[in-house]
C-alpha cells in the first residue's frame, strides 16, 4: 500500500502560488522474468530456484539543470556524494518485495506533475534487497549458488525521457530487471573460498562485484506505455 | 568603502537601481590538503598523500547577475599551481555594484594544457608510491557565493576553493563516500613504484567496493579518478558550485 506522498501533497496544495502544472497518475507494474536461465557471462548459464527482489519509493525527476536562482528543490553540488537529478516530477511511495519467478506486480500508481521527465530513482531496502538462488553451469561444471545482498541505497539516474500529459497520460509505466547485466560483473569462476559447497557472496570479491552490478544503472529499466 | 553592506542590501530590497560600479577579486587556493599533504587521519585506510605538483586550468570566469547573465569577466585563462602558497590572486574586474549569489569558472585544457595535472606520492603503511596523471575533463562550474557584495567603488572578493581530497573519494554519488588509496597502491602492476593512469584504467571497480551511482559508464579505477577530477571546486572554502556532468 503506498504510504502519503507529504512532498507532491504539499506542492500541489500550494499550487497556486508556486507550481501550476496538472498533476496526473500512472499505474505502475514490476515485470517479472521471462526467463528462469541467465547467462551473465560467455560460459556462465544460472538456472534459478528463488529471485527476489524488495525496493521502496519510486521517484521520476525532471531534467536536471544549472541554476543561478534561488530553489525550491535540490541542485546538484560539484561534490561526491551528490548525483546529478532535476527536481522530484512524480512518486510511488512504498514497499515491495517481487518475486521475479512469480507474476507481475502491480505496485500502485504514481502521482505525477506533468511536463518533462528525465530519470528516476528507487531505494534498494535492506531486508535484504536480494535474493538469489539456484543451480550455476560454469563452463560445464555444476555448483549451487546463494546471494544474499542488504545494500541500503538507492539507484539513480535510470533514463526516463518522456512528456507526461493530464491530456492523454500514459497508461502504465513499467520496471523490469536485467539480471544478465546486474550479475555480469560476478567472476562466476571464483573458487568456494568458504568450502561450504555453495557459491555466496562471501567468496572472494562477490559481494562487491554483485552489489556493483545490482546497483549498476542498466540493471533497471523502466518504460512508460 | 563609501556605503556599507546594510546600506547596500537596503537600497537592493527597496528596489533602488544599483549605480556605480565595485571591483570583483578572484582568488583561487589549495588549501592545505594540497600545499602541505592530506593526513593518514582523514583517510578511511590509513593512507596519506603528498602533490609535488597540482596545476588546474581555470578560464571562463564570470560574475552572473540576477538573469544568470555576465556582469563582469575576467579575461584570459590562467594555469595555477596551487602546490604553492596561497590563497593565489587570479585579477579583479569592474561589475555593478549590487549583491551576487552566482559565479561561473571553468576547469578546462587550453592551448594543449590538460585540465587538471597532479603529481606526487601516496603512502599507504609501508608502501610509497609515485603518481604523475593528467585529465582533459571540461567541467563548468556555477557557484554560490554567500553574501558577495560589490559596494559602489569598493570591492569584494570570491575564492575558487580547490579540494584534492576529492580524487580519492570512493563513490561518485554516495553520501557515505569515504577517502581511501589503498586500491590506487596496489594499481602499480609493475611494481616500479610509480601508478600511471595506464595501470588505473587496468583495474576494474566492481571487485573495489566503490560506488559510482548513475555513472555505469565507469567501470575502471581509472575512470573513476577522471570523473572525480570533475568534482574538485568549491567557493569561499566549503560553498557549493552546480555542475552538470
Amino acid at each position: 500500500m503506498p504510504r502519503s506522498s507529504p512532498f507532491l501533497c504539499a506542492m500541489l496544495l500550494l499550487g497556486c502560488a508556486v507550481d501550476d502544472r496538472l498533476a496526473l497518475t500512472v499505474p505502475v507494474t514490476a515485470l517479472a522474468l521471462d526467463d528462469a536461465t541467465l547467462r551473465p557471462a560467455e560460459g556462465v548459464s544460472l538456472t534459478l530456484t528463488t529471485a527476489q527482489i524488495t525496493l521502496a519509493d519510486l521517484r521520476l525527476e525532471a531534467p536536471a539543470a544549472m541554476s543561478w536562482r534561488p530553489r525550491l528543490l535540490p541542485v546538484v553540488y560539484a561534490h561526491p556524494g551528490h548525483d546529478l537529478a532535476g527536481g522530484v516530477a512524480g512518486e510511488l511511495l512504498g514497499e515491495w518485495t517481487l518475486d521475479l519467478l512469480g507474476d507481475d506486480l502491480v505496485l500502485g500508481e504514481a502521482l505525477c506533475y506533468e511536463g518533462p521527465l528525465a530519470t528516476a530513482r528507487l531505494s534498494l531496502l535492506p531486508t535484504p534487497a536480494l535474493r538469489l538462488a539456484g543451480l550455476a553451469n560454469v563452463d560445464g561444471v555444476e555448483r549451487p549458488f546463494s546471494l544474499t545482498l542488504s545494500p541500503d541505497q538507492e539507484i539513480t539516474g535510470l533514463p526516463l525521457e518522456a512528456e507526461l500529459s493530464a491530456a492523454s497520460p500514459p497508461g502504465g509505466l513499467r520496471l523490469s530487471v536485467d539480471l544478465n547485466h546486474g550479475l555480469s560483473f560476478i567472476d562466476w569462476r571464483t573458487s568456494d573460498t568458504d568450502a561450504d559447497g555453495t557459491f555466496t557472496e562471501a567468496d572472494g570479491a562477490t559481494l562487491n562485484t554483485a552489489l556493483f552490478g545490482l546497483t549498476s544503472t542498466p540493471t533497471w529499466r523502466l518504460t512508460l506505455e | 568603502m563609501i556605503f556599507s553592506r546594510s546600506t547596500v542590501l537596503l537600497a537592493i530590497a527597496f528596489g533602488l537601481p544599483a549605480c556605480g560600479g565595485g571591483e570583483w577579486v578572484v582568488t583561487t587556493w589549495g588549501e592545505a590538503y594540497i600545499e602541505e599533504g592530506i593526513p593518514a587521519a582523514d583517510f578511511a585506510d590509513g593512507c596519506s598523500v603528498t602533490f609535488d605538483s597540482f596545476t588546474v586550468q581555470l578560464q571562463d570566469i564570470a560574475l552572473l547577475d540576477g538573469a544568470g547573465g555576465d556582469a563582469g569577466v575576467l579575461d584570459g585563462g590562467f594555469l595555477v599551481e596551487l602546490t604553492e602558497p596561497g590563497p593565489l590572486t587570479l585579477g579583479r574586474v569592474t561589475a555593478p555594484a549590487t549583491l551576487y549569489d552566482a559565479a561561473r569558472a571553468r576547469i578546462a585544457p587550453l592551448d594543449d594544457a590538460p585540465s587538471v595535472a597532479v603529481a606526487g606520492a601516496i603512502t599507504c603503511g609501508d608502501t610509497t608510491v609515485g603518481f604523475d596523471w593528467r585529465f582533459s575533463t571540461d567541467t563548468t562550474y556555477v557557484c554560490e557565493p554567500e553574501g558577495l557584495t560589490l559596494p559602489r567603488g569598493g570591492e569584494d572578493t570570491t575564492e575558487l576553493t580547490v579540494h584534492g581530497d576529492h580524487l580519492f573519494y570512493d563513490g561518485l554519488e554516495s553520501p557515505d563516500a569515504q577517502v581511501r588509496a589503498e586500491a590506487i597502491v596496489a594499481a602499480d602492476g609493475d611494481l616500479d613504484g610509480l601508478v600511471t593512469q595506464t595501470e588505473l584504467d587496468a583495474v576494474p571497480i566492481a571487485p573495489l567496493g566503490y560506488t559510482v551511482g548513475q555513472y555505469s559508464e565507469v567501470t575502471t579505477l581509472g575512470q573513476h579518478v577522471e570523473h572525480l577530477t570533475r568534482t574538485l571546486m568549491h567557493v569561499d572554502g566549503e560553498g557549493h558550485c552546480q555542475v552538470n556532468l
